[in-house]
């Protein structure tokens, strides 16, 4: 087992660098002048040549990407030119946010799908089984901006019941971050009530059409398993039907879950971005927007390699996790 | 398993079998199911309302420079089936035309994606155990490790962000996906008795490749193509929404969603009409996807 | 021990005694006000900051060496930081008295050394409006001459240099010394960069408790400020970022706002003005609307060509439709703005006369096309693009619109190639003098910004602006400026479409609003009174 961990573990060092690389690439090339855009347009030449040293971009690009993998491993993001600051303390201020968002989005679509694929396999084409289609198939489709923007005029606007947009009135004391784990923490309830208030709506954008995804597939793949010979052989021993399913087939069904889960966490990340736009959710896809559009290339870089490092790892942990269940597979 | 197609077409006539002139299986199981005749219905009214939206569109003008402040911001009615926008152009017409700037995307999109995604996976799948197989594998990982929208997002902010910048971003992160799965079908087939008798038969590797490896990666690769197009759409009307689209006055359904949220709650009609026609279309094609998957009934990977 | 306790208990008394002496917050209850803004507030060091919602915070926590005279309806520069002041030798040096008696958040007294310091950050920094002051003053030419004075020592005069000062934000000397780090500023390490990210080191009326980069600036009053305090003034500010436009009018309406932001679309404020209980304050901007032409680029280096351009565009339209009601621009410089032309008039739509100069200059139409670029989201940049692009197919023009992220504008502006042939800006006056939309625009040297888009060169008002800047006498320079304006407007480097309103929407019980033209100073809080029955 160890040794699997360590292979695993191996590989994603050339990915990580190739990402690195890439992103590196793409910032750089990004035409644009962005410290003349943060300097303000009446900077002079040698204003902006002066920062453009303190920046170093001045240096050839090889030089330049040396020079920022060395302030990686320091722990130095570089500056962004928008809030004259380390990024990664930026990172700092905005990723709690976005994590909460999309765990909580991960927990319904998963708490929610997979029981709802299972009793849809359990008892093929009734009317079960017919809801669970009638809410798969167009439940996918839906974009989730435009989710986003009917649930906001209908619930929020319309109807008053949850808050239009933003994260907290009242945010508890930081501790994480993560502003449900931090109320409960405290002993907050005011604030606790209204974190889920506020995360109710984003949260439900973000995982209706994974749910749907989710329900979809573990219907699929329980079918399958409930159809395995050693199934029939567990019900001609008498195992009750319930026990059957939520015992045997679900232990077995579980690998392609797993995979749904690690795909779908690394889909609910990228996905975020939309959300957080329709609900002014302070996370770091509103960061990493605005970065885009000021050519904050160190801000671009540090944003999506953190997004893109969150990809890596929840499929590494998928990887992982499926080495533990499949024996077969740990040593292959 | 189906029989590898080049063995039955070089085979002479007798024993090939005249075929009888029926509409071919896939055909009739497509349009057997309700759920995929409506994904067909759909995608042909798509189809159409991209080749001649005029046809359907009652003001086509209102697709191009055209402002009429006198009707700006009308509700829907039997006058203007969507509403107005707030310079006073027709909704409904602006959304036919927008199924245009769509598909024309999805086609740059899958087009790219597959002319790169399957010959380098066809590649990278014969030759593999040497360093260039590996290095390219190597290479699609990377790309495959970066969420699509954001690898899209900062090579847009590379270029203008307009319609061409999104079709040159989403091909970018897409074509990896097609060599992944070319290379796993190409790694499957390798081994195969037909492929071993061609190389005994002295067949140089370019030959088979092409002549029997490629017919029977075909498949997958057509159904994996179909089923993208949903998604294709959604990242596309993703990335228009953003702030990445067709520019003015173009109609883009992304976009015009985007526009009509800064007169929400009031003007809703701005915003939900293009984003019902995406929706429509994403669901269009997923039906058809799937229908197609199991009609052509490939395993899925 | 019970000396120690009794020296305690003797030092509390003391504290306790002595803050409630001093103590002379805002007598009365605690009152409450939110503003929302569209965008985040990027930085609160007064030495870098150039945007709105930046500027709204720095006015609020810190005290500039002068202030635009709001309370009098004017965007002159007054006395504030600086009581008075002489201007001698030929109005190269300016001896300012710096006033006593004002205090810093921490207790310190403003002195001559704090301004002195202050201005040479600014220089050194380099960033921000540190550009005012450029070929003009270096850190050297500023000293404290005594405790409360302080001379400025220019180059050369320059007729704008007091409206400048109203940028220079005044920071406490000991207290950023005391936290600097190390850097490249010599002796002044880092000239407390660092900490006056997070910091705040001023004298304003309001000091920071709290700040949530991406959403929320909390303030709250600082009993001590020198202009003291009187009832119905706000001791709390909650300054939130919130970038939907339907958001913010709902915040509104529900009460959970007193007041948002003016950029907001004309059809909001539409709204507003009908819902009771909601003033929508509406005067004239001292903003221009225009969108700029290339000079220096064929074909549109041909004035007949901009002259038909010009033609075209139906104003009207434009300002009933678009911005639901303006003043039409007459000219560069903003009506509203003392040292503005009567000689400049507004340009009309005449379509017969844009064919002419079209024939007249051996065009034909179908031969142009162009490309209008306008701001990712800029709602009235698009709506004026489409009815530009509407009017110029109905002489045979085309005309491509273009939304482009600002960054990338500014970037296009810098260089010649780049350069956009059709843009459509917003310029807000930069300090209160004409000269910012003067010399700021159409003299070569402040060519490669988006405010000089058009890249105008005309020898003859080169010259007039030169000299406009050296001139000491302020009727005689006025006089220079308006000639500028005369000559500008007969070449049609731009069209000049409208000085928006400035519109802005508060809760009724909001009072001592007053807009002077400036960017950023009609949000003061300190101005403001609440009365809520």
């Amino acid at each position: 087992m160890r040794e699997f961990l360590l292979r695993r573990l191996l590989q994603v060092v050339p990915t990580v660098l190739g990402l690195l690389v890439l992103i590196f690439v793409v910032s750089r090339v990004m035409p644009g002048d962005p410290v003349r855009l943060a300097l303000g347009p009446e900077a002079t030449r040698q204003q902006i040549a002066a920062y453009e040293e303190k920046l170093g971009l001045d240096r050839p690009l090889p030089s330049q990407f040396g020079h920022y993998v060395a302030g990686l491993l320091r722990g130095d993001l570089g500056e962004s030119i928008r809030t004259y600051r380390d990024v990664r303390l930026d990172i700092r201020d905005f990723l709690p946010a976005t994590v909460e968002l999309v765990t909580v989005a991960l927990v319904i679509a998963v708490c929610l799908g997979v029981p709802f694929g299972i009793v849809a396999a359990m008892y093929p084409n009734t009317w079960i089984d017919n809801l669970s289609r009638l809410v798969a198939v167009p439940g996918v489709a839906l974009p989730r901006f435009w989710v986003g923007i009917l649930l906001q005029v209908g619930l929020a606007y319309q109807l008053g019941l949850f808050p239009i947009v933003g994260r907290a009135v009242r945010a508890p004391q930081t501790i994480t971050g993560l502003y449900l784990l931090d109320a409960t923490l405290t002993g907050d309830g005011g604030a606790l009530l209204d974190a889920v208030r506020h995360l109710a709506l984003p949260a439900l954008t973000l995982a209706l059409p994974t749910l749907a995804q989710v329900a979809r597939l573990t219907r699929a793949a329980m079918i399958d398993v409930l159809k395995r010979p050693f199934m029939l052989v567990h019900a001609a021993y008498g195992v009750p039907p319930r026990r059957l399913v939520w015992r045997y087939g679900l232990r077995n069904g579980l690998t392609s879950v797993l995979t749904l889960v690690g795909m779908t966490y690394g889909a609910l990340i990228e996905n975020a971005f939309l959300v957080e736009v329709v609900f002014s959710w302070p996370g770091l896809s509103a960061y990493g927007a605005a970065a885009v559009l000021a050519k904050d290339f160190n801000a671009v870089v540090g944003v999506t390699l953190v997004v893109g490092l969150s990809f890596v790892l929840a499929n590494v942990l998928v990887d992982l996790l499926y080495g533990y269940v499949d024996p077969r597979i740990r040593h292959n | 398993m189906s029989t590898p197609a080049s063995v039955t077409t070089e085979l002479p006539g007798v024993l090939a079998g005249d075929r009888p002139r029926r509409p071919a299986r896939w055909v009739r199981r497509l349009l057997r199911n309700p759920l995929s005749m409506a994904g067909t219905t759909i995608v042909a009214l798509l189809v159409g309302c991209a080749l001649a939206p005029g046809l359907l569109a009652p003001f086509p003008e209102d697709a191009g420079p055209s402002v009429h402040f006198d009707r700006a911001a009308q509700p829907p009615g039997p006058a203007h089936w969507f509403g107005t926008d707030e310079v006073g152009r027709d909704i409904f017409s602006r959304t036919v035309f927008g199924a245009r700037v769509s598909l024309a995307l999805v086609v740059a999109v899958l087009g790219i994606a597959v002319g790169v995604g399957v010959p380098s996976g066809l590649v990278a799948g014969y030759w593999h155990g040497r360093w260039p197989s590996t290095a390219l594998m190597r290479v699609t990982d990377v790309f495959l490790a970066v969420p699509p929208l954001a690898l899209a997002l900062a090579v847009t902010a590379a270029f203008r962000p307009d319609l061409g910048s999104a079709m040159l971003a989403i091909s970018f992160t897409w074509w990896p996906w097609f060599t992944r799965l070319v290379y796993g079908e190409v790694l499957a087939r390798r081994e195969e008795p037909y492929v071993e008798a061609a190389r005994a038969l002295g067949q140089r590797d370019r030959v088979i490749l092409f002549r029997e490896i490629l017919p029977n990666v075909i498949s997958p690769v057509v159904v994996k193509a179909t089923l993208d197009v949903s998604f294709v759409i959604l990242l596309g009307s993703s990335l228009a929404f953003l702030g990445v689209g067709a520019q003015e006055p173009t109609p883009d359904w992304g976009a015009m969603v985007a526009r009509g949220r800064t007169f929400l709650p009031g003007h809703w009609w701005m915003s939900t009409m293009p984003g019902l026609a995406i929706f429509v279309a994403v669901m269009g094609f997923n039906l058809l996807g799937d229908a197609l998957r199991d009609a052509l009934d490939v395993w899925e990977r | 021990m019970n000396t120690r306790l009794a020296r305690v208990l003797v030092a509390s008394l003391v504290l306790l005694w002595t803050g409630l002496a001093s103590a002379q917050g805002p007598p009365g209850k605690d009152i409450h006000f939110t503003y929302i803004e569209g965008q985040v507030v990027t930085t609160i060091d007064p030495a870098k900051h150039t945007d709105e919602s930046s500027h709204h915070a720095i006015i609020n926590m810190y005290d500039p060496l002068l202030y635009p005279k709001v309370a009098e309806g004017s965007m002159e520069p007054g006395p504030h930081v600086a009581e008075s002041w002489r201007v001698t030798d030929g109005a190269k040096t300016y001896t300012f008295q710096i006033r006593k008696g004002i205090r810093f958040h921490d207790g310190k007294e403003l002195t001559a050394d704090d301004v002195v310091f202050s201005f040479r950050r600014m220089v050194a920094l380099k960033k921000g409006f540190s550009w005012l002051w450029n070929d003009v003053l270096t850190a050297e030419q500023v000293r404290a001459v005594g405790p409360q004075t302080v001379v400025f020592t220019l180059n050369q005069p320059y007729a704008p240099f007091l409206s400048t000062l109203t940028q220079l934000f005044i920071v406490n000397r000991d207290q950023v010394l005391a936290n600097k780090k190390p850097g490249t500023y010599g002796d002044a390490g880092d000239y407390g960069e660092a900490y006056l990210g997070d910091n705040v080191a001023g004298s304003g009326p309001y000091t920071k408790e709290s700040w949530d980069r991406q959403t929320t600036l909390a303030m709250k009053a600082f009993p001590g400020y020198w202009r003291g305090w009187k009832p119905n003034q706000i001791t709390r500010v909650t300054y939130r970022t919130v970038q939907e436009e339907a958001t913010m009018r709902t915040l509104l309406l529900g009460g959970q706002a007193d007041m948002i932001d003016q950029w907001r679309t004309p059809a909001t404020f539409e709204q507003l003005k009908k819902t009771p209980g909601i003033v929508v304050d509406e005067t004239p901007s001292a903003q221009l609307y225009h969108i700029e032409l290339n000079t220096q680029r064929a074909p549109l280096s041909d004035i007949r060509v901009r002259k038909a351009l010009a033609f075209a565009f139906d104003y009207k339209t434009a300002i009933d439709q678009i911005f639901k009601g303006a003043v039409p621009a007459k000219g560069p410089l903003p009506n509203r703005v003392y040292g503005h032309s009567e000689k400049v008039q507004a340009y009309a739509q005449n379509v017969e006369q844009a064919k002419k100069e079209l024939a007249d200059a051996g065009i034909k139409p179908a031969q142009l096309t162009f490309d209008y670029w306008f701001p990712t989201g800029n709602e009235i940049g698009r709506q004026i693009g489409l009815l530009f692009q509407a009017n110029l197919a109905a002489i045979g023009i085309k005309l491509n619109l273009k939304e482009t992220p600002w960054a990338q504008m500014v970037q296009a502006s810098a260089n010649a190639e780049t350069n956009p042939d059709v843009a459509s800006i917003f310029d807000t006056l930069k300090y209160p003098h004409p000269d910012s939309h003067t010399y700021g625009m159409y003299h070569p040297s402040a060519w490669g910004s988006y405010r000089t888009i058009s890249r105008y060169k005309n020898d003859e008002v080169t010259k007039v602006l030169e000299q406009a800047r050296a001139t000491v006498d302020r009727d005689a320079q006025l006089g220079l400026y308006k000639r500028s304006q005369e000559l500008v407007v007969q070449d049609y480097p731009s069209i000049y479409v409208a000085n928006p309103l400035h519109r802005i929407a508060f809760r009724d019980y909001v009072k001592g609003y007053r807009y002077v033209g400036l960017l950023g100073y009609d949000v003061a809080f300190y101005d403001f009174t609440i009365d809520k029955k």
